[in-house]
């Protein structure tokens, strides 16, 4: 019995090492905490409600010329939108996108749960997409 | 159909083993998950139907890196169940089983609730007995295979609509599995092990952000067990070890989840009212063992009554 209960536990120890989270946010900076290089956009993000797991998160977006220190909010080509991703066990969820003013967004409907998130936004034109993404943590 | 009879040391007992191992086992509250070892006819029946009532509470959760977070009393979060049991003879040593599982699922942090109920995961299995006793031998064990489909009622994290996904009661994908299960019996004591693998079948989900390729791992499950008989009692302990790789997601965004773990022991009274009815009451803590990744831990209790027709 003991002999049968290692090797159980062997079997499950070796197969359950896991594999480690596939994608990992872009760096951001503090200049460009959302950085869109192929378009030449940097965005930043302000939380309006949460981040939390008991209501409905929701954040405001802002984009701006990458080159503009002023950070102008600039109206975007393509379609602006957003998507949570818990890093553990790989759940998506988006949130519906408003656009408020020429460059600026409103992201509502956001549900996370407790712990680790990547928050995504992207812009999309056609087939082309680009997107960026910070990892939070969600109490 | 002419079916044979079966040492008569299997009659009465093979009902309470029945009960011991074969139970599901609820995995993560993120991620959902279940064990998919099927609910098999062991004795000389040809019909039985289990009805069960489980009550369980999240009291931790094991990180990715397999630390264990107990919940604070500020979070609750509680899971009951109601679960209906088949299993019938279809050849002399074929069988068929099905389950059929009704969940609630309640969490509250800091005076926020949320409540959902509905139908879980169904599933439906073949089970064949590959090494059957015509006579009583302490040393061969009576052997099953089986291969059961496990399908997405339930709804899963993808589809969930509320807050806490509370109304996640499934994995969401279509989940084929095969296994073995082995019982022997030596007087008054019993043992019992089961194995099984899966993989689940991929799926897309798509929302206004685009589509996403959600591809499952493989996964396994198992269980370990023994018991002692003392007339129409019966005491059992057992072990039973989940593992399930991570959800890998290509399309609008590319990652891998991690994998999950987890180690359920539990504990079970039952009680043989008459030769084919039971009742048992079982404790399930996944928290005693350790060993668990990525995975809300319960602690459940199970009651359970069991009907059967012999042969």
């Amino acid at each position: 019995m003991k002999k049968l209960l290692t090797v159980m536990a062997l079997v499950f120890l070796v197969a359950g090492c896991g594999k480690k989270v596939g994608e990992t946010p872009q760096p951001g900076t503090s200049a460009c905490p959302f950085g869109f290089s192929n378009r030449g956009f940097c965005a930043d993000i302000q939380w309006e409600i949460g981040p939390t797991s008991r209501e409905r998160s929701a954040f405001s977006v802002k984009f701006w010329n990458a080159k503009d220190s002023n950070k102008v909010p600039t109206r975007v080509d393509g379609v602006v939108t957003a998507f949570i991703r818990m890093t553990c066990c790989g759940t998506v969820a988006d949130g519906a996108v408003s656009e408020k003013a020429p460059g600026e967004y409103e992201v509502t409907g956001l549900r996370f749960m407790p712990g680790e998130w990547d928050v995504f936004v992207q812009i999309k034109q056609g087939d082309e997409v680009e997107k960026a993404s910070r990892r939070l943590q969600v109490d | 159909m002419k079916l044979r009879k079966r040492p008569a040391v299997y009659k009465s007992i093979s009902l309470l083993l029945l009960l011991f191992v074969w139970q599901k086992v609820r995995g993560a509250a993120c991620c959902g998950g279940a064990s998919n070892i099927p609910t098999l006819l062991t004795g000389d029946d040809r019909l039985q139907l289990t009805a069960s009532v489980s009550s369980g509470e999240v009291v931790a959760e094991a990180t990715t890196q397999g630390n264990v977070l107990y919940r604070a009393y500020t979070d609750e979060e509680f899971r009951q169940s109601v679960q209906l049991d088949g299993a019938v003879l279809l050849s002399d040593r074929f069988q068929l089983g099905w389950s059929l599982p009704l969940l609630r699922r309640s969490r509250s942090r800091n005076g926020v609730s949320e409540a959902a109920a509905g139908l879980g995961d169904v599933s439906a299995s073949l089970a064949y007995e590959l090494l059957p006793q015509w006579e009583y031998s302490p040393w061969q064990p009576k052997v099953f295979v089986f291969a059961s489909l496990t399908l997405p009622t339930g709804g899963s994290t993808y589809d969930s609509a509320t807050l806490y996904r509370v109304d996640s009661r499934g994995r969401g994908f279509v989940t084929p599995s095969i296994g073995i299960a082995a019982l022997q019996i030596w007087g008054d004591f019993d043992a019992l092990i089961s194995l099984e693998g899966h993989h689940s079948l991929a799926r897309d989900y798509a929302n206004a952000a685009g589509t996403f390729h959600l591809q499952p791992g493989w996964g396994a499950s198992g269980s370990i067990g023994a018991g002692w008989n003392p007339g129409n009692l019966r005491v059992g302990l057992s072990v039973s070890p989940q593992w399930e790789e991570g959800v890998l997601t290509t399309g609008a965004v590319n990652g891998l989840a991690s994998s999950q773990q987890t180690w359920t022991a539990s504990a079970q009274l039952s009680y043989l009212f008459e030769s084919t009815l039971s009742a048992s009451l079982i404790y399930s803590d996944q928290t005693w063992l350790g060993g668990a990744q990525n995975s809300a831990l319960n602690r459940s209790l199970f009651v359970r009554i069991q009907k059967r027709w012999e042969r």
